[in-house]
């Protein structure tokens, strides 16, 4: 049975002098997950994973770890393990050596050890390379012996720092995939810090997205995505569009607002936004989740006709941007080239075109 | 890593280890002042004495002329020949760089008295009379190694792109040397300037196999060890040269260590 | 130029400018040439003050003196009366011993302040590093002196401890022995000790030493696991720093080594003072750093042979 909050960050404050690199902090994370921190540079999230580990020490608030605090516990005594963002491999060993260096206290018979060894090189596919030293590793290969010198401690939870940040984008793609197929063979509780939101979507069962020292939404991939809780989330995962509005009228699973320019838009209401009448709101639509027309579509709202400002062509998307009249912004719309590009249907520079929207793919924020 | 308050054993070492470095240097001004013939305790009073008759020795002052003639000469044309081979190290990708490099750093590795009587051999081959030449030639060899190790450090720092940046705005060569890297390039300069000018002030060891009937200073210094009622004339001389190597050696390496944080990664940037 | 020299009536003085010119464009347009034209200087001159003087001490050391001039023929007596007279060899031996003592003690002592100064001392850290140097950089003769003032039999510590009472007899053996040569020469040769291990240690990734104590190491365990190995080319560098040019050292030992003090340095320095004897003191020369170079050799290649494993 999976605990739940198996790591339990509790109200944790860090302070450095004046700077305060994180505040009120609480996360929780159930055993067995690949759970993400996600943010820009200087958001706090290596902070984070650095007290997580126990080479900084909170200013205010406490860690769990599987329900005993970590604040007494140094770094060299907690169940955790890290990989380091350079990976750290001891250029003074080797790969076997390397591997066996956490273990040297529990004085294992050789054989044993080296079975121990001898496995984890299979775990990571570099058997027979056992007595290479780390300048004749690649950046990849580097990046697995960190992990198995990590992994062969048996943590409860293993922190990588940017773990595919050094690697070069065909590797990391492939990494990507490596890195969550091992987790789910070992089983082992993994968080990881990364400013590629992307790489968090891909990877991650949950994803906490941080800012300026502030937790913004913890959530799945999905919901993050689909259902962001903010502007400043959804601007940092994807793109998106936002027009504000007043809330018209509020029904049991509808909720329609009036967005000016955009005319009447319906939302599709869930249990989180239930804003009242006449409420301002902020109406998000992912570029993606409009479709585009020339003729008008048979639909009451969610509908707007504006004239494309630029097109630019991806291959298997196109990108537009369209202006609606009497908005500020033009709308981003990003339309799959299912039909082939000649098609008339497809939108060129100066066209006048047709945007909808299913009520679905509305989110509603909060105003600013 | 992990913050103590307590205090730090390490720093206690650190600064008993300052006091080891320090303490029988400083004896020498402490006694220096003492009015008595004999170097120690307890103190019996102040003088000048013994700066009056320093002062008073010709023979001193011959000498001093002779080693600032000397140290002058040996740090400009070592700091010229120093800066021109680390420009060459850094700036050009040279085949068989590290093997050059090793070369000219051989005379760090090699006992001074081997270098001094091989020089000594040489100029008598060659049918030289020792003189002051002889010992400056001696310690330009000596300080070029020098020389080079603080420029190497210096230029490395220095990005190879700013002398392309400069020629690519149309500058040339030489306008780009006097423009970009001269100016780059001169704390490091004066740094070595300063440094191979105590070097060949102070030295001894070759200077001792050299030198014909005119002194340097280190060489009029260690005649006068031998005569004990000379020894407190050598403590005020020798206070007065401590005063001025540390201000030039504390202001050599307070240039060449200011903005230079690439001390980390040359490991020649000692 | 070229062209206005080409068009003047000396036709032949503009073609040998236009040769000149062509070597000078070929000459930067090579950048390997350039910079070993600027490297030839210094070349010229380490060649002609360093590999020429030795490659003559080291023929001078097959000569023989004959009253006041040498004789230059080839022969090995010098040589044969180095390991013929049991005196050199033993002198050589306690040389090199007492500069294994010195290295020892100086790399010891260095070591800690050089972690401190790596590891501890975050602020003011150029002024830690100028007050190391600046001893060093100050006249040796001054600092030899130094010391010999301070450890004299009526010496500084001498009469210091008699004055407040604490003995009654100067203390015999301060100086002008084997242990007041070690104290001076530690002394002396700090600072070449302390900045090659400050440089090592400094250039250690600190994310390894996390990653030690992440993998359960206490501050020992990793200083012993990770520090020390990967600080290990400075302690060699300072080793040799120290044993090197200790072992040739004639000042020391005259001025504070006394009798039983005695270096190789000094006998060579007669040989080629009143010994009046070149050949046989650029024999002595040949031998000492013949076999200084060999222990080198032969201690790094053991070390690195020990890394390997």
């Amino acid at each position: 049975m999976r605990k739940r909050n198996f790591i339990e960050v509790r109200n944790v404050t860090k302070r450095f002098g004046r700077v305060r690199a994180l505040h009120s902090v609480d996360i929780e994370v159930n055993e067995g997950e690949f759970f993400a921190l996600l943010g820009p540079s200087g958001c706090g999230k290596t902070t984070l994973l650095r007290i997580l580990a126990g080479f900084e020490s909170p200013t205010e608030g406490e860690v769990f770890i599987d329900g005993q605090a970590m604040s007494a516990v140094p770094a060299n005594r907690r169940p955790v393990n890290m990989v380091f963002q350079n990976y750290a491999i001891f250029p003074h060993l080797n790969v076997r050596q390397n591997i066996a260096y956490g273990l040297r206290r529990q004085r294992l018979p050789k054989a044993e050890l080296d079975a121990v060894i001898e496995r984890a090189l299979v775990l990571i596919k570099l058997e027979g390379f056992g007595e290479r030293r780390s300048d004749q590793l690649s950046g990849g290969q580097r990046q697995r012996v960190a992990l198995a010198r990590a992994l062969v401690k048996q943590p409860k939870v293993l922190l990588l720092d940017e773990p595919l940040g050094a690697l070069d984008k065909r590797l990391r793609e492939q990494m990507q995939v490596e890195l969550r197929a091992l987790q789910q063979e070992v089983g082992v509780t993994f968080v990881f810090v990364t400013h590629d939101q992307e790489e968090a979507l891909s990877m991650s069962d949950r994803i906490a997205v941080l800012s300026e020292g502030e937790v913004l939404q913890v959530d799945t991939p999905e919901r993050l995505y689909e259902r962001p809780v903010s502007r400043e989330v959804a601007d940092f995962i994807g793109t998106m569009n936002f027009v504000e509005g007043e809330v018209e009228g509020v029904d049991t699973d509808m909720i329609s607002v009036d967005a000016g320019p955009l005319g009447r838009v319906s939302a599709a209401s869930d249990e989180r936004t239930r804003p009242g009448r006449g409420a301002r709101v902020l109406i998000a639509i992912r570029p993606e989740k409009i479709a585009v027309s020339r003729e008008r579509p048979d639909v009451p709202s969610n509908l707007v006709r504006g004239q494309v400002s630029a097109a630019s062509y991806l291959g298997d998307r196109s990108h537009l941007r369209v202006d609606v009249p009497g908005l500020g912004a033009p709308i981003s719309v990003a339309s799959q080239n299912i039909l082939p590009l000649l098609h008339s249907a497809h939108a060129a520079e100066s066209d006048a075109m047709w945007l909808s929207w299913p009520a679905s793919a509305v989110v509603l924020l909060p105003p600013e | 890593m992990e913050q103590t308050k307590r205090i730090d054993g390490l720093i206690v070492y650190g600064v008993i280890y300052l006091g080891f470095l320090y303490l029988p240097i400083l004896l020498i001004p402490l006694f220096s002042f003492n009015d008595s013939i004999y170097i120690a305790f307890p103190l019996k009073g102040f003088t000048l004495q013994w700066y009056e008759a320093m002062i008073a020795q010709d023979a001193l002052v011959r000498s001093l002329m002779n080693s600032l003639k000397v140290a002058s000469a040996v740090a400009v044309i070592s700091t010229i020949f120093g800066t021109l081979a680390a420009k060459a190290v850094t700036g050009y990708n040279l085949r068989g760089k590290a093997p050059v490099v090793a070369f000219i750093m051989i005379p760090f590795v090699i006992p001074g008295i081997i270098l001094g009587i091989s020089l000594l051999v040489l100029i008598n081959r060659l049918g030289v009379t020792p003189s002051l030449l002889t010992v400056g030639l001696g310690h330009i060899m000596i300080a070029i190694p020098f020389s080079m190790m603080v420029m190497i450090s210096r230029l490395e720092g220095l990005d190879r792109d700013l002398e392309e940046a400069s020629m690519d705005l149309g500058e040339g060569v030489w306008s780009t040397f006097w423009r970009v890297t001269f100016p780059l390039a001169l704390p490091g300069i004066v740094a070595s300037l300063l440094l191979t000018f105590t070097l060949s002030f102070d030295e001894f060891l070759i200077a001792f196999f050299l030198t014909g009937k005119e002194a340097t200073l280190p060489i009029f210094i260690f005649s006068q060890l031998r005569l004990s009622q000379k020894l407190p004339n050598v403590l005020a001389l020798g206070s007065c040269i401590l005063a001025a190597s540390t201000v030039v050696i504390a202001a050599a390496e307070y240039i060449r260590r200011r903005n230079l944080r690439s001390d980390r990664q040359s490991g020649l940037g000692v | 130029m070229i062209r206005r020299l080409l068009a003047s009536p000396a036709g032949a003085g503009g073609l040998g400018a236009l040769l000149l010119e062509r070597v000078r464009r070929r000459f930067l347009r090579s950048p390997q040439m350039r910079g070993y034209a600027l490297l030839s200087p210094t070349l010229f001159v380490m060649l002609l003050f360093l590999v020429v003087p030795l490659g003559i001490l080291f023929t001078l050391s097959f000569w023989k003196q004959d009253g006041l001039f040498f004789a230059p023929a080839f022969s090995i007596d010098n040589y044969v009366a180095f390991f013929g007279r049991i005196i050199y060899s033993k002198l050589l031996a306690t040389s090199i011993g007492t500069s294994l003592c010195v290295a020892t003690a100086t790399v010891l002592l260095a070591y800690p302040m050089a972690y401190c100064l790596a590891f501890r001392i975050k602020r003011a850290k150029i002024m830690w590093l100028i007050l190391i140097t600046v001893p060093f950089w100050t006249s040796f003769l001054l600092r030899v002196f130094a010391w010999k003032i301070t450890l004299g039999y009526q010496g500084v510590i001498n009469s210091g401890l008699m004055t407040i009472g604490l003995i009654s007899e100067p203390l015999q053996f301060l100086l002008y022995n084997r242990f007041s040569l070690v104290v001076t020469l530690t002394h002396a040769w700090a600072a070449f000790a302390i900045l090659p291990i400050y440089v090592s240690l400094e250039k250690i990734d600190r994310s390894l030493l996390e990653a030690a104590t992440d993998l359960g190491d206490g501050p020992v365990a990793r200083f012993f696991g990770v520090t020390l190995p990967l600080s290990m080319p400075g302690v060699i560098a300072a080793f040799l720093f120290v044993f090197i040019p200790t072992v040739g050292d004639y000042v020391t030992p005259r001025l504070v080594g006394g009798t039983g003090g005695i270096m190789i340095g000094n006998i060579i320095q007669t040989m080629f003072g009143r010994g009046n004897n070149w050949p046989m003191g650029a024999a002595l020369a040949v031998i000492s750093m013949t076999t200084i170079t060999l222990l080198v050799i032969v201690t790094l290649w053991f070390i690195r042979k020990m890394r390997q494993r």
